[in-house]
């Protein structure tokens, strides 16, 4: 039942940090702090560091899902659910899945239609993703891995960057700590969780991985690694803003790159939205080599073709998802998906699976 | 397509005919082969051969003096007389005709015209050993390659005096009969690298080989791309050291440099100049290097995206002088650009043409005169002029002349990608330079290492160049047999305060 | 099939070539600075300020020019204002913007949030509020006329990291502003005799402006804003038979909030220390007596207190909180209500200033 990848497209253990990390830090970091504060205030980052606690037993229970199954998650649903019910279900993650990848990228289209270029038609941008998708998934996962790596170091220095506003930082916004009621936090860790969505792709890279196993602590060591960021980026952000300020603010963290000054430029959005383009990249074309990887899986068909079909659908559907309500519908949607996914189902699928193995013992 | 699958139709020696027929035909032929009759005092032979492949001096020394001298009657007497190793009795027409031209004589009895003896007596025009011209380096050995195989082969096998170090040759091209050889040491080097080589030099079936670097081009994995898929060399240090890091050497004759396969993107900003200083300095230098390249790709778009979109983001000091230097010129930025740009490479272009004392005159001239006279025609501005000059003078840092070329093309689409969107239109042409340097291979191996796959502990002899005691494993990329550089008691050991 | 490929990207990308406009820096006209007055009605009239170069001839011979209009939004001003202008008008490298006093008086929240709210003008924006006229202020005949637009960000500038006002941009205005614990402040301008001058701090309540600072009041908030290493001023002395003055550079001052007491109503002691060094004073001293140093030290110390004091007690009339008395609470209590903070808690308030000041250096002569 379950698939061999071969050694020469198999990646190192080591490389579970760069797509995890990769993959949970994209479009999202531009404006996550307005969403989370407008739920649990100053205490947002406590909300962040539950939501990464969450997450991380998340990774651990897909671990043990892929470990046992010895698959990914396409034959797990074969084994577990039988053909139809199987399949239909990884269809729907499929289906996610592209969703997923143009969401981002109509998000990434519109900040620079919103920061930089009012006039740009969303379809330039599109067909010009569309050849880059193209392009790197055609190189395989080696060559989307490699775009995660190079999406996690050449953009690692804006992070040090996004320290500069702290020279007008007042942490006297954070204290004191624990003012928000247990339940906002909570509700504000629900909203974190959208953040650190991504690692659910791991249900189909697993077999590319060497030493699955062991890649587990790499893959852990990549997420904390984000909840990091994300947790030392708030608490820039809300040292930053004022609450009132912050809740207007719809993408803070391209406000905080404003302030952001050096003697050859100014106004480092512009240069920030840029290189976001290096982050943006690798996070959209994984989940296109994913979805088309399902594809493969699913139906008889070459991945190649998949992919064309994907970029084809691409250019036809993003230029239709016109102002900033209906992104901001997809974006929710997509979101609340993907919670009730990695919460809910993916347990679920875990303890199916846990299941299964005790009938099958017993028999 | 139909006509590169062809099945190709060259004259070959006709096996059919008789030898003493067929060598009189082609003496008729072509004017420099020549038939000429001897007499000896025990008899006639007929020698033929090709006037200017042949040592005549040696000829008449080594052969045609002891057949004076001593009595002959057959071929074994001959072949006795002339003690030599090279000396073949033969029948075949094929054999006969490889060799003619490749500087044996052919020498014929009257007495069995079908049967020939062969003895090479090759002349030995070659250039002396010269300082190399484009990898010149102010410390190191001065030598560089010549075009003639032997001497290169020893100009490497004298720097490696082990019996491990081998030499395979292989002969490929239907017309130019290149003699192309293979060097490895045989207990460092990947088998499967050497036989990737040897396999797909072996496998080309182009007629005309050029020389090394035509070959490289012809046995690399992509053929599309813009980028060198292997470092080809003037030096015999820099190959032998390639040969000690477990990679594959290879080289034709008649080409003065040789390919080191297979090559990483960083290799290619590496100049053996790097160990011979010490290493602060060496890498102090490279970091130079790595930083005037990404300059000069990025500089000329820079330039032109922030005058063309992103005028909010010139600090306010040098707006004025953006301006000022602006206001007079008619184009857009990125014409003004490309004229720019354009002028430097016809520089280049021509001052590469011409002989170097002409070539100096016309940079001299063409960089000043021409820049000034532009910038004071209102045709660019001198901020342009600066930064164009300088992203000129960058793209030479690259040690190997291919990546400089290569570096004086990519940006043209990087200008373009400025010009039509921005910064965003830079991004764009970046990633995609990153995903296509990510997707290279060269033999087999990814081109784009040690960033991806990630070799970490390869860091250390790539953005900057650390100490030799710290610098004891051979790269990743070369797949080396055994990686260790020290002996492994040696590694790591730090003694003691006053002991 | 890979050539082909190939070709349809490059067709595509030149395809796509020309679907943005480009604003190249010569060919638009940058505001360096918008001004804001009252008009008849409801209505506003702007005047923006913008450099031109002149074409042709010279390089570098910068001009300013300016154009009013009476419109409602800033946005709406620059297309009306697009219609009289030789180029068109871009926010990109907007450096200052001066509100009129009647305006500030009126509220200035909705134009500073329409800046904000433009992705094109930075956060680094300086805002100011005008005594009388913006728009009259800065329009000079001869002169720093040319360069209006970098001389007075520069005038703030300096003054902001030399002198005596505090730190102030567009960002930290909205900060103070939004913030439920603390009022804003701008610095104040005002035209005398063909020259711009800062004269002080405008305060503002919310988003009007109910009062202002002179320059040595500012000299002492700016130090219990957040203490600075930056600023002079001029202390009188008495003395027998009449005063000695001397003018004290402040090197470096560190003030620390504490709130001893929260019942029945909070109590703030203000700790300011403060190193500096005399410049110049008028000869009575000889700075060489530690008894002398210790009289100015002491008399500075209490000018300084009662001046800090005089301000709190004008900022509580007022009702405002431009030292951020609010925040400090705030990060010290659980139940923080905003309304009932302002209304019966603020008022009620004690504060103790308690100022150490310590002379190190007295100039490079005896």
């Amino acid at each position: 039942m379950s698939v061999k990848v071969k050694e020469q497209f198999q990646v190192s253990p080591v490389m579970a940090f760069f797509l995890i990390h990769a993959m949970q830090v994209g479009i999202g970091v531009l404006g996550y702090q307005q969403v989370i504060a407008k739920v649990s205030g100053y205490d947002s980052w406590i909300s962040i560091l539950l939501a990464g606690i969450m997450v991380s037993i998340l990774i651990s229970i897909i671990y043990y899902l892929l470990n046992h199954g010895r698959d990914d998650v396409i034959g797990i649903h074969k084994a577990l659910f039988g053909r139809w019910a199987g399949d239909t279900l990884s269809f729907l993650f499929i289906i996610y899945l592209f969703i997923l990848g143009i969401v981002v990228l109509r998000t990434y289209i519109e900040i620079v239609q919103v920061w930089v270029f009012e006039d740009l038609p969303t379809w330039v941008l599109t067909i010009l993703a569309a050849y880059f998708l193209y392009y790197a998934v055609s190189g395989g996962f080696r060559a989307v891995t490699g775009l995660c790596v190079a999406g996690v170091f050449i953009p690692s220095v804006i992070f040090f960057i996004l320290l500069m506003p702290l020279e007008y930082g007042k942490f006297l916004n954070l204290l004191p700590l624990f003012k928000t009621s247990f339940d906002k936090l909570m509700l504000g860790a629900r909203e974190s969780t959208l953040s650190f969505l991504g690692f659910e792709l791991l249900l189909l890279f697993y077999p590319f991985l060497k030493e699955q196993r062991s890649s587990q602590k790499w893959a852990q060591i990549g997420h904390w690694t984000s909840v990091f960021v994300y947790v030392v980026l708030m608490i820039v952000t809300l040292a930053f803003f004022s609450e009132p300020q912050l809740k207007m603010t719809i993408w803070p963290t391209l406000t905080l790159f404003k302030i952001i000054e050096f003697p050859f430029v100014e106004r480092f959005e512009y240069l920030g939205i840029s290189i976001w383009m290096v982050i943006v990249a690798p996070n959209i074309a994984m989940t296109f080599w994913a979805a088309s990887r399902g594809m493969k899986r699913l139906f008889p068909m070459k991945q190649r073709s998949a992919v064309i079909i994907l970029t084809i659908l691409t250019v036809v559907v993003t230029p239709l998802i016109e102002d900033r309500e209906n992104i901001d519908t997809f974006n929710d949607i997509i979101s609340k998906i993907g919670f009730w996914t990695v919460l809910v189902y993916i347990p679920f699928l875990c303890l199916c699976q846990f299941l299964a193995e005790k009938i099958r013992k017993k028999e | 397509m139909n006509l590169f699958r062809r099945k190709r139709q060259y004259r070959a020696a006709p096996s059919s005919k008789r030898v003493s027929a067929w060598l009189r035909e082609i003496s008729e032929n072509s004017k420099d082969v020549s038939a000429e009759l001897v007499e000896t005092p025990f008899g006639v032979l007929t020698l033929y051969y090709v006037d200017d492949l042949i040592n005549t001096e040696r000829l008449n020394m080594d052969a045609l003096r002891p057949l004076k001298k001593n009595p002959w009657t057959s071929y074994s007497d001959i072949e006795r007389i002339i003690y030599s190793d090279t000396i073949k009795r033969t029948t075949d027409i094929q054999e006969i005709n490889e060799r003619l031209f490749t500087g044996s004589v052919v020498c014929q009895l009257p007495s069995a015209p079908d049967e020939v003896l062969m003895l090479e007596v090759p002349t030995n025009v070659q250039r002396d050993i010269s300082i190399p011209e484009t990898e010149f380096s102010v410390v190191g050995p001065r030598e560089a390659f010549v075009e003639k195989l032997e001497t290169n082969v020893f100009l490497i096998r004298k720097r490696l005096p082990i019996e491990d170090f081998r030499v395979k040759n292989i002969t490929i091209g239907e017309l130019s009969k290149t003699k192309t050889s293979v060097f490895y040491i045989d207990s460092i080097a990947d088998k499967a690298n050497v036989n990737t080589v040897i396999q797909r030099i072996k496998d080309v079936e182009y007629d005309e080989i050029l020389g090394s670097n035509a070959l490289s081009q012809m046995i690399q994995d992509h053929s599309f791309t813009i980028f060198p898929a292997f470092v080809n060399t003037e030096r015999p240090d820099r190959a032998a050291a390639a040969l000690a890091e477990g990679k594959v050497v290879f080289m034709c004759d008649g080409s003065p440099e040789a390919i080191i396969a297979p090559s990483t993107l960083v290799e290619f900003f590496t100049s053996l100049e790097d160990y011979y200083l010490p290493w602060h300095i060496a890498s102090f230098v490279r970091l130079l290097r790595l930083i005037s390249v990404t300059f000069s790709i990025i500089a000329t778009p820079v330039y032109v995206a922030v005058l063309t979109f992103h005028y909010e983001m010139i600090p306010k000091d040098l707006l004025s002088t953006l301006i000022a230097s602006r206001s007079n010129i008619p184009f857009p930025p990125l014409i003004e650009a490309i004229f720019l740009e354009f002028t430097i490479e016809l520089l280049r272009e021509a001052g590469a043409r011409l002989p170097t004392k002409v070539g100096q005159t016309i940079g001299i001239v063409g960089g000043i005169v021409i820049g000034q006279a532009s910038v004071e025609a209102g045709l660019t501005s001198n901020v342009l002029l600066i930064v164009v000059a300088l992203a000129a003078l960058a793209s030479f840092t690259s040690p190997v002349y291919q990546m400089g070329n290569t570096i004086r093309i990519i940006r043209f689409p990087f200008m373009i990608g400025a010009a039509l969107m921005g910064g965003i239109g830079i991004a764009i042409s970046f990633v995609f330079v990153v995903t296509h340097l990510i997707r290279l291979e060269s033999l087999g191996r990814p081109y784009f290492a040690p960033f991806f796959p990630l070799r970490i502990s390869d860091w250390r002899d790539t953005f900057v160049r650390l100490p030799f005691n710290v610098l004891y494993k051979r790269p990743h990329q070369s797949r080396a047999a055994y990686r260790q550089k020290l002996p492994a008691e040696k590694i790591g050991k730090k003694k003691d305060i006053d002991e | 099939m890979k050539r082909s490929r190939a070709v349809l990207a490059i067709c595509t990308f030149f395809f796509l070539a020309g679907c943005l406009q480009s604003q190249v820096i010569d060919d638009i006209s940058l505001i360096q600075t918008v001004s804001f007055d009252k008009a008849e009605g409801n209505k506003l009239r702007y005047t923006v300020f913008y450099p031109f170069f002149v074409e042709q001839g010279k390089e570098s011979e910068i001009g300013m020019e300016h154009r009013s209009i009476i419109s409602e939004t800033p946005e709406e001003a620059r297309s009306l204002l697009n219609t009289r202008s030789q180029k068109p008008l871009r926010y990109g490298q907007l450096r200052v913007v001066l509100f009129g006093r009647e305006v500030a008086e009126e509220g200035v929240e909705q134009y500073v949030k329409s800046f904000y709210r433009n992705p094109r003008i930075g956060n680094r924006v300086f805002l100011s509020a005008a005594e009388g006229s913006a728009g009259k202020a800065l329009r000079f005949k001869e002169g720093v006329k040319e360069r209006i637009g970098m001389y007075f960000s520069d005038l703030i500038e300096h003054n902001m990291d030399f002198e005596n006002i505090p730190e102030t941009n567009m960002h930290l205005f909205l900060f103070d502003l939004y913030s439920d614990g603390k009022d804003a402040f701008l610095p104040l301008v005002k035209r005398e005799d063909n020259e711009l001058k800062l004269i002080g701090l405008g305060l503002f309540d919310f988003d009007k402006m109910v009062g202002t600072l002179d320059m040595d009041q500012s000299f002492i908030f700016k130090l219990l804003l957040r203490g600075s290493d930056k600023g002079t001023s001029q202390f009188a002395i008495p003395k027998e038979g009449g005063r000695g003055y001397v003018v004290i550079q402040n090197i470096f001052t560190d003030v620390s909030y504490d709130l001893i007491t929260k019942d029945p109503v909070p109590e703030f002691n203000i700790h300011l220390k403060m190193k500096g060094e005399i410049t110049d004073h008028t000869g009575e001293f000889n700075l060489e007596k530690e008894k002398d140093i210790k009289k100015i030290e002491t008399v500075v110390q209490d000018q300084i207190k009662t001046v800090s004091k005089n301000m709190i007690q004008q900022f509580k009339e007022k009702e405002i909180d431009p030292l951020g008395f609010g925040e400090k609470y705030r990060s010290r209590t659980r139940n923080w209500k905003q309304k009932e903070w302002k209304e019966t808690i603020y008022p009620e308030m004690k504060v103790n200033v308690d100022v150490n000041l310590e002379i190190l250096q007295s100039g490079a002569i005896e």
